[in-house]
Formats: C-alpha cells, sequence, structure tokens
C-alpha cells in the first residue's frame, strides 16, 4: 500500500470521511418501494398471500429473483416454483421476505463501481455468513429464525464505507489509485458502525441493528451480545469455509468468541463438518 | 497436570447442585462446583422454568383478561406477534434469580470452575473448559447433579428452526399460528396450554388415553374441557408414522390412523434423559440404571460410596423443588451430620392454563390403601371469588379416610392452584383434622374458601357416628 490507512485518515481524505460521519451524511441506499412494502406486510398483522403476490409482481427484477431463489437447492423445491403465488405460497411469508432483502440488498447496497470482484467476494462472505449463523444458532438452541438475517447482512455497512471512501477519494482529487488495502482498511474500520445506521435507517428490529453493528465487538453491544457473539462468530466460519483467511480449524476452535459462547468441542466440531453443505446451500444467493 | 484437592466437588450448577454446594459450604467444607455455563441456575434458570414461567404469565394475564373483559379483545392477539414481546422482562427475572444464586456461592466461598467434567479417577475430575484448557481436581466426595436434556425421538427430525423442543421452543421469534405438541406430560401440557392461551391453534397428538395419567382424573377432564374451550384439540391413542418439514411452510405429521396435521410448527416434548453419558461413569464405578439415570438410595448415594447423585441425574420426579431438597440431604449425608427426616409429601405443581397440583394421594389410591375414602368438592364457579376471576370451571378435590376425619390427599385446578396447595400439605404433614378446616375462617372471598366448602362435604358424608357439622 503506498499509503498508509491513518495517514490517509489524517489528509483531505479522512476530512471529508470525519465531515460526513459526524454530520450522519451518510449517502445511505433505499430498499425499493416494493421490498419495504413487503417487509411491512410480512411484520403485519394481517398478512395475506395474495397481497403480498400482487406487491412481489409490481417488481419484476425482484419477482424474477424470488422465482430463481425459490428454485434453487437452498429451498429443494419437491416440484418446480413457476409462479409468484406458489412461490410466496409455498415458501412462506419470512422466506420471501429473507429472500426479497436479500436481492435488493445485493442489488442496491454491494455495488460500487469498481470494486466488483471485492464485492462480490463480500457478498459470498455474507451469504455464507448467513447460513452459518443459522446453524451457530441452531447449535446453541436459539433464534434459528433471526440469525440468518444478522449474518447475512453483517457486512452490509462495508459497501457503504467503500462508497463513501471513493466519493471522499474523488473529492480530494487524490492522484494515486485506490487500492483494495486501503479499501478494505475503510471497510472494516467503519463497516460495523455504517451497517448499524444502515439497519436503523431501514427499521430492522434493535437486536439485529446491534449484531451487525457489534458482530466483531460483542461487549459493546448491550443486551444483544449473544447475538453479536453468534453473527461475529458466523462470520469467522465464512471466512474458514471460503478459504478468504489464514484461519485453521484449530485456530478457530480457540477463540475466545466460542469460549464465550460457551460450544464445547464436540458441539464445534460438528459445525465444521458442515462446511461443503453450508457453501453449497449458500450459492442459491449468489 | 496437579489436581487441586477439595472436600467436595459438584457437577452441575441446577437446583440440585446449587443447594448441595451451598450446603457443604456451610458445613465446612472446601466446595468445587463445576458447571458448563458461567451463569449459574442450570437450564431450570435458563431454559425452562424460569423463561417458560415468565411467558405463561404473560399468557395467563392475556387470557384472562380476555375472559373478563371479552370486548377488548374481540380480535384476540394475532399471529406473527414477537415472543420476545411477550416476555420483556425475562432478562431481569433470569438475572436476578441468576445473580441471587451467584451471590450465594461467592459469599459461601465456593470455587467454580467453568467447563465439562469427566471422571479420570474415582476420585478425580477433569474438566475441559470450552477454551479448551483442563483442570484436574480431586474430590473427598463428588455429586453429580448434571441435570437432564430433551429426549428426541428418532422418527421426528427436530431442526430448532420448524421443530423444536424445549430447549428451543423459547427462541421462536413470531408466535406461530398453529402447533402441533408431541406428547402430554408436564411440558407439553404446559407449553400447549401457553401457546393455545395466545391464540395459537394447538393439536397435542399422544399414544396415551388421557395427558398427565399421574394427576388426578377430575382434574384433567377439567384441564381438557378448558384447553378445548381455547381451540385446542387433544388427539389421542395416536401414533406418529412421520413428520417432514415439507421445505416450505409447514410440518406435516402423519399419524397411524392416517390423518395428517399440518402445522406452522411442531414441538416436541417426550420426556427428557439425563446427562451422565459424559461423565466416564464407569471409572469411579457409579452403576447406571437400564433409564441412563444414576442409581442412588434414600440419602441419593450412588453405588461408589463417596459419590452422590441428585436432581434430573437420578430421575422422577425431576421437580426443581425437590431436586434442591434432594442436594441439601447429599451434601448433609455425605459428611455425616444429622439429616432431616424425609419430607411425608411432595407437592406437584403443574403450570398449565388453568394450573393444577396434588399433594398426597388420590381418591383411587386411598380406596386401595385405606378400603374406602371420603371425598369433598368444592367447585370455584361457587366461590365468590371464582365469579370474580371468571376462574368457574376451577375445583378443589380433598381425599380423606374412610372415617373422614383425616385428610390424605387434595388436587385442584384452577387459578391460585400451584400456591394454594401448600395448605393442604401443611394440614397432610401436620396431620390435621379435617374439622380444622371448618372450623377456620378464611379470607373472603378468596379461593382458600373452597377448602372449608370441600372440608364441609367430607364432614356430610362422615360415617353416621362421626358426624358433627361445625
Amino acid at each position: 500500500m503506498s499509503l498508509n490507512f491513518d495517514a490517509l485518515l489524517a489528509g483531505p481524505v479522512g476530512l471529508t470521511i470525519q465531515a460526513h460521519t459526524q454530520s450522519n451524511d451518510l449517502d445511505l441506499p433505499v430498499l425499493s418501494g416494493s421490498v419495504t412494502e413487503i417487509l411491512a406486510l410480512c411484520n403485519g398483522a394481517e398478512c395475506d398471500a395474495r397481497e403480498l403476490g400482487k406487491k412481489l409482481e409490481r417488481d419484476q427484477s425482484l419477482a424474477g429473483h424470488v422465482l430463481h431463489v425459490s428454485n434453487s437447492a437452498a429451498y429443494a423445491p419437491n416440484e418446480p416454483i413457476v409462479s409468484l403465488s406458489q412461490a410466496t405460497a409455498r415458501l412462506g411469508f419470512s422466506t420471501i421476505c429473507e429472500i426479497a432483502i436479500a436481492v435488493s440488498v445485493k442489488g442496491k447496497v454491494f455495488d460500487v463501481p469498481g470494486f466488483d470482484s471485492t464485492l462480490s467476494a463480500l457478498w459470498t462472505h455474507a451469504a455464507v455468513s448467513g447460513f452459518y449463523a443459522k446453524e451457530v444458532a441452531r447449535t446453541l438452541r436459539k433464534n434459528v429464525e433471526g440469525a440468518f438475517l444478522c449474518g447475512l447482512l453483517h457486512g452490509v455497512g462495508k459497501p457503504v464505507a467503500l462508497q463513501l471512501l471513493v466519493d471522499a477519494w474523488s473529492e480530494a482529487d487524490v492522484d494515486e489509485h485506490l487500492d483494495d488495502e486501503i479499501a478494505e482498511a475503510m471497510m472494516n474500520q467503519f463497516g460495523g458502525t455504517f451497517g448499524g445506521v444502515l439497519l436503523g435507517k431501514w427499521d430492522f428490529a434493535p437486536w439485529i441493528q446491534a449484531a451487525v453493528e457489534f458482530c466483531h465487538d460483542a461487549d459493546s453491544a448491550g443486551p444483544f451480545r449473544e447475538q453479536a457473539m453468534m453473527t461475529g462468530l458466523a462470520s469467522h466460519l465464512a471466512s474458514w469455509a471460503l478459504g478468504n483467511s489464514d484461519e485453521t480449524a484449530e485456530s478457530l476452535s480457540e477463540m475466545k468468541i466460542v469460549a464465550d459462547l460457551e460450544i464445547y468441542e464436540k458441539d464445534f466440531e460438528s459445525l465444521l463438518a458442515i462446511k461443503d453443505s453450508v457453501l453449497e446451500t449458500a450459492r442459491a444467493f449468489q | 497436570m496437579s489436581s487441586e484437592e477439595f472436600e467436595l466437588i459438584v457437577i452441575g450448577g441446577g437446583p440440585a447442585g446449587h443447594k448441595a454446594a451451598i450446603q457443604g459450604a456451610k458445613a465446612g467444607k472446601r466446595v468445587l462446583l463445576v458447571d458448563l455455563q458461567q451463569a449459574v441456575g442450570g437450564e431450570c434458570v435458563h431454559r425452562g422454568t424460569i423463561p417458560s414461567k415468565t411467558l405463561r404469565e404473560t399468557a395467563l394475564g392475556l387470557w384472562g383478561t380476555s375472559r373478563l373483559a371479552p370486548k377488548l379483545f374481540e380480535s384476540g392477539i394475532t399471529g406473527g406477534v414477537k415472543v420476545e414481546s411477550l416476555m420483556r422482562n425475562l432478562d431481569a427475572v433470569r438475572d436476578a434469580h441468576a445473580d441471587f444464586m451467584s451471590e450465594q456461592l461467592s459469599r459461601n466461598g465456593i470455587e467454580r470452575w467453568r467447563g465439562r467434567a469427566r471422571f479420570s479417577g474415582e476420585h478425580e475430575v477433569t474438566v475441559r473448559g470450552p477454551d479448551r484448557g483442563e483442570r484436574t481436581a480431586t474430590g473427598e466426595r463428588i455429586l453429580i447433579a448434571t441435570g437432564s436434556r430433551p429426549r428426541l425421538p428418532d422418527n421426528i427430525p427436530v431442526d430448532h428452526e420448524h421443530i423444536l423442543d424445549s430447549d428451543s421452543i423459547l427462541s421462536l421469534i413470531y408466535l406461530p399460528s398453529s402447533l402441533t405438541v408431541v406428547g402430554s406430560g408436564v411440558i407439553a401440557c404446559e407449553f400447549a396450554t401457553i401457546f393455545a392461551a395466545l391464540g395459537v391453534d394447538v393439536t397435542i397428538v399422544d399414544k396415551y388415553e388421557r395427558p398427565l395419567a399421574f394427576m388426578d382424573p377430575e382434574l384433567i377432564d377439567c384441564f381438557l374441557k378448558s384447553f378445548e374451550s381455547m381451540g385446542g384439540t387433544f388427539l389421542p391413542n395416536r401414533t406418529i408414522e412421520k413428520v417432514e418439514w415439507d421445505g416450505l411452510t409447514a410440518v406435516v405429521t402423519s399419524l397411524d390412523t392416517g390423518e395428517v396435521i399440518r402445522s406452522e410448527k411442531m414441538f416436541v416434548a417426550q420426556g427428557r434423559i439425563a446427562c451422565v453419558g459424559d461423565l466416564n461413569l464407569e471409572v469411579a464405578g457409579v452403576e447406571v440404571s437400564n433409564r441412563g439415570t444414576v442409581v442412588v438410595d434414600e440419602f441419593c448415594q450412588s453405588s461408589a460410596p463417596h459419590i452422590y447423585a441428585a436432581g434430573d441425574a437420578i430421575g422422577p420426579p425431576a421437580l426443581a423443588a425437590a431436586s434442591m431438597e434432594q442436594g441439601r440431604r447429599a451434601a448433609l449425608h455425605a459428611f455425616g451430620l444429622p439429616v432431616p427426616e424425609e419430607a411425608g409429601t411432595l407437592p406437584v405443581g403443574i403450570y398449565t392454563i388453568p394450573e393444577m397440583a396434588s399433594v398426597g394421594i388420590t381418591e383411587e389410591q386411598a380406596i386401595a390403601e385405606h378400603g374406602s375414602a371420603v371425598v369433598g368438592r368444592s367447585k370455584f364457579e361457587e366461590l365468590a371469588r371464582g365469579q370474580i376471576c371468571g376462574d368457574t370451571e376451577g375445583m378443589l378435590k380433598l381425599v380423606a379416610d374412610p372415617s373422614g376425619t383425616q385428610l390424605l390427599g387434595a388436587h385442584i385446578v384452577g387459578q391460585g392452584a400451584t400456591e394454594l396447595i401448600h395448605i393442604a400439605q401443611m394440614a397432610i404433614q401436620a396431620k390435621t383434622s379435617i374439622d380444622v378446616f371448618v372450623d377456620s375462617i378464611f379470607n373472603f372471598p378468596t379461593m382458600a374458601e373452597g377448602f372449608r366448602v370441600a372440608a364441609i362435604k367430607i364432614v356430610q358424608a362422615r360415617p353416621a357416628e362421626l358426624r358433627k357439622v361445625g
């Protein structure tokens, strides 16, 4: 890296970034209207399959993705799902919601021109984290349904951070090329915070916001420490499963977060053993 | 590896282990408590009794209010309500209880290790922590209080997401619209009624004719009537042939009768098994029964004289209150201290909606033991408090000896049953005459008046030569 990240933060790029973060002036992506409506409908008391189908029909891109994901290995349909009403009736509201969020987030957030491969890798990591989070929760007999979204969205702030860096870079008119190392340092530094802010804007439940924001600093997550730890562990497991880190099965098992979650040897080995099936399931979201 | 020495090692920090450790420390012994979790209290505090009763309290309140003020609750609780929102104070309740227990341990100088324990010698226990670190301790006396875990039938794929057990049922985010409950024991019936009271369409499936077969049949009649009035269905004499999550929206249960039940979630409660499998008990020479529980005598002493066991690890009754007493008695006996006579009565409390409680013997048992019995009943609808509370299905039943003078058992269903039962417990233990209930003044209006009503009926039903109405 030609520019040190700390030095960068002290310079004009850093000042721009600080100005935006301190004034909360972030260019946060907005979930599409149809996704917002679907979220509201699924969270509401009067959830109606026909109404949900109508809302999906209005967003052709989303509808296409829902059908694509519905037919993937992750949901293993006994027979092909060919219509939205069939998908809605058979997948259920919560699954449709998960798919809608995943599809929308992928399109709206994980899109920073010039960083396609970085964001593609991030998205893959997010999907694997989502499915691993479910397995961690299952092991601990906790909230399997909610764990998926925490895992899937735990890196959602990183593209926001990256976009801010790209904008600040451009604004400061820096001559040098914005390389991947600086991009990564930026995402690591601000990703968690921005993720929490983004999910707050999208009206996600406080525990999901906290799990995302503090997944690598669970002690700061207050009453949601456990969800944050589960999400953090899912992220580590995903990195290991994808070969994105130097972690080995042994070093993973010795991590403090594993002890803090009180996952004993036999259970942890079971989590490691399902790596291939988690990777296979996560392909549905790619 | 060097081994630390203790006079008492307690494995498991639930109700039995906690009380044993405190008793040992109060006897001036150096005590080590080993538990899998940092937080004290075991499953009782963290996954079982305390959380389920917290949810029940909300369900009971909503159900009671909906009966007293139906117009306010015309729409009822709709599906999709967050379970967490129904047990808002759980963390506070749980933390308060765990903190209190933890403080007791600290105050008594009890050392605590976190980890999974196994016997590495007759007197030696090796503890492997979640950080994979190992420590060894040697104990003059050792108490096994490792509790139990849900028994998972081979033919039901519990995934803790769609098909849940008692460890995972409270991790649900949303209240399901429908729930199939497998089993009709205490845990099954408690959760079935809690969810039914919250508006969930609940179906209990079991191979037996009646739920809670160890309870007085009249109580079960009231229980079933109330459960069905909440929209619940009880399917007796059914065997489950197949259960599968259809991969999309429903758990599909196929029964031997050809019936097929589709529900959003399933709750499996088919008993619990003792957590003793990983303890390496062979090394210590501890005998285990064919049901997988540690075999003990009346003082909770195992086949290895220096090793004791208490709580769910030794099997029924597997009630928190009984486990605490077992732990305490085991610690006293282990150090040769006087062990008080075993309590003659053990009350049973079942936190269904409505709740049920029992102490002493049933009418059937009384007839078998004494040749006959005199029974008095008080229906809650006859009591002013019953009418005020809207609890018109409750009932209190007293069972007396053939002369109608000695109370042998009491069985209550309805509001306050688990509290009211202690009046009968004291009377049985003190061998109080039935006439005391007749001659006593109870607050008005209370459910406790039911004792007087039932006692009067017993007096009236006495053999003529003994009759004396108060």
